[in-house]
């Protein structure tokens, strides 16, 4: 019902595509007899935690059981996916954040004499760790002599990586992938390493890179009672075809009646 | 070596504010004045979450500005954020245009010394105005208005091509015709409509590489421009003459001094890091969208001086007046429309009314009157419904508060007396009080007529029908 209202042309948004809205209501039928899943063998390898792999394997076999067909494939480059992703999204990020300059809206420092003072004292109090790593990664990247190793190549890259999947898609109506390559961590556990932090997008970023619509689905939990997740990655605009097979399965489990979660503190 | 052994280089990058009724990325109106911060949005205030959005017609604008300069017009382009901080940069980026221009590889003909001369222009494009910031007087600090953010403009970069600053000045004359007679900028420079950045180098004659250039930013006067030029080049020959090394760097002109300055340290180095704004898709130009825009251009100034020329039976030099502003020919035709006289129009807007613009310091687009008040000004002299002093006077009223000439003469009561009878009473009164002009004439100084004439046009305060002042007199003096 949200993606119904979301959906469609913004005219105050020239980068919102300007096709015909649907009703993704009709698309939730109990219905995977044929689809076509492929299945990257690239995000079952390292870095992808085993009981998360297990999981997302027993939700492959209930499809096979509920009549999809599903194939092996390859996405070899899903590495260089997070990677794109960082550079464009720090890139992006550092100008966009420019705004936040002390002089219309927002903080501004206490402690200033000259122009360059407020911007300078105004960033660095107002903003914090993770936003600052973000703005000299992307002005770094961005920077005359490094732009073209690092902004353009990435945008080329992209483009590679949106014609590997229009090509996996010619023979696929479904990707299937775990969301994420564990699960989730205790707060406070992991987050002096930003690295890793990055590395827990490899697999959701990837659609953003191509432009293609996911959807994540519970699929089970671990050993310690922790949910886990696959991603189901559809052809551009057809959202249709993985909410369809996403409440198939949604539905044949019931993941959610069985599932008592326990916070913890 | 003297500084007839130097050239002279000179590249111009023209910033010209568009006439489209709305900013490049809103809907806000680009009107000029108006109180601080009333003509923006959260879009041109970049507010958090805001978007732009590319408005058509500016895209349309700097299509017919290329067109009418000769270049190739792009099948695709894009729109690039320049990264700077500056407070009338709300955004912190200005959105232009890096490697994919509008506008590429065209040219302006201008005539140096009788010949024809083509300055390249590298390109055209499209990018919006940053705001305004206003500094306080006693010190207190700067106010920022945003009124001006997102006006469009095209910026128009030409090749190093110039070689004096005549050719600059008669380039730029040029181009501000051109972009008038396409009506995509009304280039008042006082309101910074349009405003250049001056690129010169000097070189030895003959030298193939081009000297080290110093560029002096945002100048909004023809007649600062050519000043500067002349100081600077000048102040590099001097330089390089006792031995020294031009900088590459950014000068300020003080117009007052009739200096140049450094403007800031070189360390200060900017790096705009260009990049595809992602907010904004592709600008896609079909070949329809450029044949139609060639279509809607206007007759331009070349086409007119010829039609002037054969049509209206001109003098080359009145066409080349007449054409050197938009608001001229304009003007010319429409009243040439209504009297059917043209060399009278022509020669009030070159004498009369162009006297009237230097002494004021306006421009041809501040003419207050419109072309039929003036060609029912030159109707009621043609049919001596006035002299021509007295029709100076009107276009003195016409300047001040336009109205139609008819009125004014009417409420002043200036019209011309051209009856036999009033003229006769006056001849008569002159010569009773001129007996000495009247003894002159009779002894054969035929100046003496002159001279009357002149003392019944001061009795009558310019009223009088001076031909028919002038026969009457003959004849009352044979009797």
């Amino acid at each position: 019902m949200l993606l119904n209202l979301i959906a469609g042309h913004d005219e105050k948004d020239s980068t919102s595509v300007d096709i015909e809205k649907k009703d993704y209501t009709k698309a939730l039928k109990k219905d995977v007899k044929g689809l076509k899943i492929g299945v990257p063998k690239e995000y079952f390898g390292e870095g992808i935690n085993e009981e998360v792999r297990e999981k997302v394997k027993e939700a492959i076999k209930k499809y096979e059981e509920l009549g999809a067909t599903i194939e092996e494939c390859s996405l070899d480059i899903a590495d260089e996916a997070l990677a794109v992703y960082y550079i464009i999204a720090c890139a992006e990020a550092s100008s966009n954040l420019g705004r936040f300059d002390g002089i219309r809206y927002g903080y501004r420092t206490k402690n200033f004499k000259t122009l360059k003072d407020i911007y300078r004292n105004s960033r660095s109090e107002g903003f914090g760790p993770e936003v600052k790593r973000r703005i000299i990664l992307g002005t770094y990247v961005l920077s005359s002599g490094y732009y073209d190793a690092y902004y353009k190549k990435a945008q080329k890259v992209r483009t590679l990586i949106r014609k590997e999947f229009e090509k996996l898609f010619e023979k696929y109506d479904v990707l299937l992938t775990p969301t994420s390559p564990t699960v989730a961590y205790e707060i406070g556990t992991k987050s002096n390493n930003p690295l890793e932090m990055y590395l827990a997008d490899l697999c959701t970023v990837t659609v953003n890179i191509a432009g293609l619509p996911g959807i994540s689905v519970p699929c089970g939990v671990n050993s310690k009672g922790m949910p886990i997740g696959m991603q189901l990655i559809g052809k551009p605009f057809d959202e249709e075809t993985i909410l369809r097979a996403a409440y198939t399965y949604e539905q044949d489990t019931k993941f959610r009646e069985n599932y008592k979660p326990e916070f913890k503190k | 070596m003297s500084r007839e052994d130097y050239e002279i280089v000179i590249g111009l990058e023209v910033h010209s504010e568009l006439s489209t009724k709305t900013k490049i990325f809103c809907s806000c109106p680009t009107e000029f004045g108006g109180e601080p911060n009333t003509h923006c949005c959260p879009v041109c205030m970049a507010m958090p979450g805001t978007l732009p959005v590319l408005n058509e017609k500016v895209v349309e604008y700097a299509i017919k500005a290329g067109l009418a300069t000769n270049c190739e017009i792009a099948s695709i382009s894009k729109n690039d954020r320049k990264n700077y901080f500056y407070p009338d940069l709300p955004k912190a980026y200005q959105i232009s245009q890096y490697d994919m221009p509008l506008c590429e590889h065209g040219y302006i003909e201008i005539e140096v010394n009788g010949e024809k001369k083509k300055i390249g222009l590298t390109r055209i494009h499209i990018e919006e105005d940053a705001g305004k910031l206003n500094h306080d007087d006693y010190g207190r600090g700067s106010l920022v208005d945003l009124n001006r953010a997102g006006v469009p403009l095209i910026e128009i970069v030409s090749e190093p091509d110039l070689r004096s600053s005549e050719e600059v000045d008669l380039y730029l004359k040029k181009l501000k015709s051109i972009l008038e007679y396409i009506e995509v900028s009304d280039c008042k420079m006082q309101e910074g409509s349009l405003r250049a950045d001056v690129n010169v180098s000097v070189r030895k004659k003959g030298q193939k590489e081009f000297g080290t250039r110093t560029e002096m930013k945002n100048m909004n006067s023809f007649r600062s421009i050519v000043r500067a030029i002349d100081y600077e080049a000048e102040r590099q020959i001097e330089v390089l003459e006792d031995g020294g090394k031009i900088d590459q760097e950014t000068l300020r002109w003080d117009d007052v001094s009739g200096k140049t300055f450094p403007m800031r340290d070189k360390e200060d180095a900017q790096d705009y890091r260009y990049f595809p704004d992602p907010d904004l898709v592709a600008i896609k130009i079909s070949e329809e969208m450029k044949e139609n825009i060639r279509k809607s251009l206007p007759e331009m100034p070349e086409s007119r001086k010829e039609r002037y020329i054969n049509e209206y039976k001109l003098p080359e030099y009145d066409s080349n007046i007449l054409i050197s502003s938009k608001y001229f020919s304009d003007l010319f035709e429409g009243a040439t429309k209504i009297c059917n006289n043209p060399k009278s129009v022509s020669n009030w807007i070159m004498t009369d009314i162009t006297k009237e613009l230097n002494e004021k310091e306006l421009e041809p687009s501040d003419i207050p009157f419109t072309a039929e008040e003036l060609g029912k000004l030159v109707v009621l002299i043609d049919k001596g419904t006035i002299s021509s002093s007295i029709a100076k006077k009107v276009l003195d009223e016409m300047f001040k508060e336009p109205r139609d000439p008819q009125k004014i003469i009417e409420e002043k009561g200036w019209v011309q007396i051209s009856d036999e009878g009033a003229i006769k009473e006056i001849v008569l009164k002159i010569i009773e009080a001129n007996p000495q002009s009247v003894a002159d004439f009779k002894a054969g100084k035929d100046k003496a007529v002159g001279f009357l004439v002149g003392q019944a046009m001061k009795e009558t305060k310019g009223k009088a029908n001076p031909q028919m002042l002038n026969k009457m007199f003959i004849e009352e003096l044979k009797k």
